[in-house]
C-alpha cells in the first residue's frame, strides 16, 4: 500500500512544472509529501477541500481548488477519501 | 470593481463580501447565498494562515474552485472579497 502511494508521489513529482505533492486523508492526516509541500499543511489542505465541496453540495464530481500566487500555484482535489495537493510553478501571465 | 465583474463572459452570479464576512451585494445564482459566502470566507481564512508553503511567505492573488460545468473565482481588492460564479466549458484537446 505504502509502496504504491510512494510511487504515485514520485511519478507526480517527475511531471513537468511540479515542485511538490502531498496526500492527506479526509481528517488531515498526512499520508505522504514530496518536494516543497510541507507535511504540516495537510490539515489545511483537507479543510480547503471540505469547504470547496460544501460550496455545491449537489455537485456530482468533487471540485478542484486552485490557489494562485506569484511564486506558484497549488491544486487541491479530494477523491475517494484521499485529498491530493500539487504544487506547481506559476502559470504564464 | 463590482461593475467590472458583471461584464465577465459566462457570468452566472456574483458576491461581494466585506472583511467581516458580511455580504454587501449579490446577483444572479449567488443572490442571497449566505452559505456560499461563509464557505468562501472559511477557505480564505484557511489559505491566509501562511502554512501552505514551507517558507510561509506565499500571498495568494486568486482562488478558483472548478466544478464540472461552472467555477467560482475569488479575488480580493480594497478590503473586499469578490466572488464570481461563471460557466466553465473546457475545450477538448486537439489530437494530431
Amino acid at each position: 500500500m505504502e509502496e504504491a502511494l510512494d510511487k504515485v508521489l514520485d511519478d507526480t513529482m517527475n511531471m513537468p512544472g511540479v515542485t511538490g505533492v502531498l496526500c492527506t486523508d479526509k481528517l488531515g492526516l498526512c499520508l505522504g509529501a514530496r518536494g516543497n509541500a510541507p507535511a504540516h499543511s495537510s490539515g489545511l489542505i483537507a479543510t480547503l477541500a471540505n469547504h470547496a465541496k460544501a460550496l455545491e453540495a449537489n455537485a456530482e464530481a468533487p471540485p478542484i481548488v486552485c490557489l494562485e500566487s506569484d511564486s506558484g500555484n497549488i491544486l487541491i482535489r479530494a477523491k475517494d477519501g484521499i485529498t491530493t495537493a500539487i504544487y506547481k510553478v506559476p502559470s504564464g501571465p | 470593481m463590482a461593475q467590472i465583474i458583471e461584464k465577465i463572459p459566462d457570468i452566472l452570479g456574483t458576491l461581494v463580501i466585506n472583511e467581516d464576512g458580511a455580504v454587501i451585494s449579490s446577483t444572479g445564482e449567488l443572490q442571497n447565498e449566505e452559505h456560499a459566502a461563509k464557505s468562501v470566507m472559511s477557505m480564505l481564512q484557511a489559505s491566509s494562515r501562511g502554512q501552505l508553503t514551507s517558507d510561509g511567505s506565499q500571498q495568494f492573488k486568486r482562488m478558483s474552485v472548478v466544478f464540472d460545468t461552472f467555477m467560482y473565482v475569488v479575488t480580493l481588492s480594497n478590503k473586499r472579497v469578490y466572488v464570481a460564479k461563471r460557466g466553465y466549458n473546457p475545450q477538448e484537446p486537439v489530437l494530431a
